[in-house]
């Protein structure tokens, strides 16, 4: 009964604040609407430019161009990587491809040194010899480490048969899921449906530590209300909240082009969980603030740990401090939302269930106790226990 | 565990205190409230009136004592008080009728009851027109008026009510008092008050405190009696050129008359002081000063605390 009571004032309080409940629905359906305008469903391409500084031979008076060859081949064996998008250019001019890999124009620059060819045509001759290449590029840039492997791999596939060879290894890739036809678009949706929950973090400390700043509280703790019921009360709600805001955030990524054949009962339950646990770290704040300035003050630094080190925003690789059945946990493993994002992960770009996903379940569940716990005890503590 | 309390007492405040760091807010109180009767406790700002009204709700932890009530040292009185606080404390984004109705489920009654409970309050407070309005867009008055039903809407046995009449209009305060009066026909009732004229005329007892220490309780009349009977005679100066403070002080003080002078008021009280006026106002002129008016008054709870602190309420 009390308990309903609280839902029912806190629901009311929540649609009467329309500015906060507005701004908590639709921030992350808007970022996902100006990444999509951004990136415009574009589709990852990988560019590389093949400088082709050799010089051709002389073999029975015809004259060859190992260099033009490999080109001409790679072009036809590109088609066979359908998953991947690779865009191949040929230019003379090595220092105006060096200025393109400084200008990100492209990811990879190849350069076919002027003995290319005469290497080439030692070792087909069974003379020894060696053939010499370069790659260059941006070596943090995932695309041109992606763009170099394939790159070697399709030269190599050229040229042991060039000198007389059978490539003594066939190399395959096999994506997980759908990840290999993802836009960037999509590898970012998921991360963006957990950050319009982590947007839950304000208005669910806002509505625990309002009743402290309007003293309201004081009524509360003459009232029968148990800690338990405010704090439970008002979590429902929050939830509430957060899983529409979910559903918002994938509404509007799915009608911009964001598809994804998940087990969608393995994202209502991530949703559910991580709103909770984020309203349990959101009870912490409460604890700590008395004010919604402080709140607005405050909340901004975990606010920020949770977008930027928890790859909500942004994928990110922070190396494993242990794991557990094969997942790895990192330093960013004590923010919740770090299991989200990577279960999210799982299901919507991997195409992975319930069953792929327990270790961050377990995580999320572990976490989710520990926020509750500390929270509902400082909160106690701090506003509702008797001096 | 509890030693035996004073009968017919519903309340029982027994050497309560209370330390803040170096201050003691309240001093080793100890008070009785019976039941059916309005208890006013009268102190200027800062004596522990909040304090003490803290301790009595269980907000606040006593350093030593203890509050009995109807005999015994209870664990939760929670349902059987209602606390209308100093602040105005209400929920701005709900409207009059679902505060209180929320409120009154809080204490566990009844969606039924509580509705019931809060249209009558709504009704007894002439807030019956404002019952759909959010509590933000009420007037200072009507907001304290709520703060007041918010108190009642579970029907507690004991009301406490902290400076009720603080920051309302005068209609307002007049409502609040009869309110008072009305219900304190079926309940208990504390109010803390630093205006005299409000625990003279609600309250059945008055208990004066300062500074923590309960200086001395008893009926209004009780109380102004305990000062000296008589009346208190009020009389204007201009001071002249050669004014002799001593001079007067000294005269007046040998007819028998107790005399107090505030800047250019003096401030005497004596039995049948009407007709010593003239003896007196000799004395005025031959002082060097001359009389711009005079005004003859009983005695007031406010001249009890002068006489018990030397201060006025208001210092």
């Amino acid at each position: 009964m009390r308990i309903k009571g609280i839902v029912q004032k806190s629901l009311r309080e929540q649609y009467r604040s329309f500015w906060i409940l507005l701004l908590t629905l639709v921030s992350a359906p808007f970022f996902v609407l100006i990444y999509q305008l951004i990136t415009q469903g574009y589709t990852p391409s990988y560019k590389i430019v093949i400088v082709n500084e050799d010089q051709s031979i002389t073999d029975s008076g015809k004259t060859i161009n190992y260099g033009e060859l490999l080109t001409k081949e790679i072009i036809s064996m590109k088609d066979t990587l359908q998953q991947i998008n690779f865009v191949f250019s040929f230019s003379g001019d090595r220092a105006q491809a060096t200025q393109w890999l400084r200008e990100r124009k492209v990811n990879l620059v190849v350069f076919l040194p002027d003995h290319f060819s005469a290497g080439v045509d030692s070792l087909a001759r069974g003379m020894p010899g060696k053939i010499r290449y370069g790659f260059s590029g941006d070596l943090t840039d995932f695309r041109y480490l992606l763009s170099a492997i394939w790159t070697d791999e399709l030269m190599k596939q050229y040229l042991y048969p060039a000198i007389g060879q059978e490539p003594p290894f066939e190399f395959r890739e096999i994506p997980i899921g759908s990840s290999g036809q993802r836009s960037d678009f999509d590898i970012a949706v998921p991360g963006l449906m957990i950050f319009s929950i982590v947007m839950l973090m304000f208005p669910a400390s806002i509505a625990m530590v309002n009743e402290v700043e309007k003293k309201t509280i004081l009524r509360l703790k003459l009232s029968k209300l148990t800690t338990g019921e405010f704090l439970g009360g008002i979590s429902m709600v929050q939830v509430m909240v957060g899983i529409i805001s979910v559903a918002m955030t994938l509404g509007v990524a799915m009608a911009l082009g964001f598809h994804t054949q998940g087990a969608w009962g393995a994202v209502f339950l991530v949703a559910v969980l991580t709103s909770i646990s984020i309203i349990s770290f959101s009870l912490i704040l409460a604890a700590i603030c008395k004010s919604v300035a402080e709140i607005l003050i405050i909340g901004n630094f975990p606010l920020f740990l949770f977008m930027f080190f928890t790859g909500s925003m942004f994928p990110l690789q922070i190396s494993p401090l242990f794991s557990m059945a094969g997942y790895g946990i990192g330093i960013n493993g004590i923010m919740s939302a770090t299991h989200s994002v990577s279960a999210l992960n799982k299901i919507l770009i991997m195409d992975m269930g319930i069953g792929d996903i327990w270790p961050e379940l377990l995580c999320l569940c572990m976490l989710t106790v520990l926020y509750t716990l500390i929270g509902w005890w400082a909160y106690r503590k701090r506003h509702m226990k008797v001096q | 565990m509890t030693g035996k309390s004073k009968e017919g007492a519903v309340v029982e405040v027994r050497n309560l205190m209370k330390r803040f760091g170096e201050i003691t807010a309240v001093d080793d109180l100890s008070f009785t409230v019976e039941k059916g009767k309005v208890l006013g406790f009268l102190g200027p700002n800062g004596a522990g009136k909040s304090t003490t009204i803290n301790m009595l709700c269980g907000l606040l932890k006593p350093d030593r004592g203890e509050v009995l009530f109807n005999g015994s040292r209870e664990k939760s009185l929670k349902d059987r008080l209602g606390l209308c606080p100093q602040e105005i404390v209400i929920w701005p984004k709900l409207t009059c009728f679902e505060q209180l109705v929320f409120s009154g489920e809080m204490y566990n009654m009844k969606s039924r009851e509580a509705r019931k409970s809060a249209e009558q309050l709504l009704s007894d407070l002439d807030l019956r027109q404002k019952r759909n309005k959010r509590a933000s867009t009420l007037s200072g008055g009507m907001q304290r008026r709520l703060n007041i039903a918010l108190a009642l809407v579970h029907d507690p046995e004991i009301i406490v009510l902290d400076e009720p009449e603080a920051g309302l209009d005068p209609q307002s305060r007049v409502m609040v008092r009869d309110f008072i009066k009305n219900i304190s026909s079926k309940k208990t009732i504390i109010f803390t008050t630093h205006n005299m004229d409000e625990a003279d005329r609600v309250s059945d007892k008055v208990v004066i405190i300062d500074r923590g220490k309960a200086l001395r309780n008893g009926t209004p009349q009780g109380l102004k009696n305990s000062i000296g009977s008589g009346d208190v005679l009020e009389i204007g100066i201009r001071k002249r050129e050669h004014y002799n403070q001593e001079g007067i002080l000294q005269q007046v003080g040998n007819l028998g008359i107790s005399i107090r002078i505030e800047e250019e008021t003096l401030n005497l009280k004596a039995l049948d002081i009407i007709r010593r006026i003239p003896e007196i106002s000799g004395i005025i002129s031959e002082s060097g000063a001359e009389i711009t008016g005079m005004q003859l008054r009983e005695n007031t709870l406010e001249d009890v605390f002068i006489h018990l602190t030397g201060r006025t309420l208001r210092q």
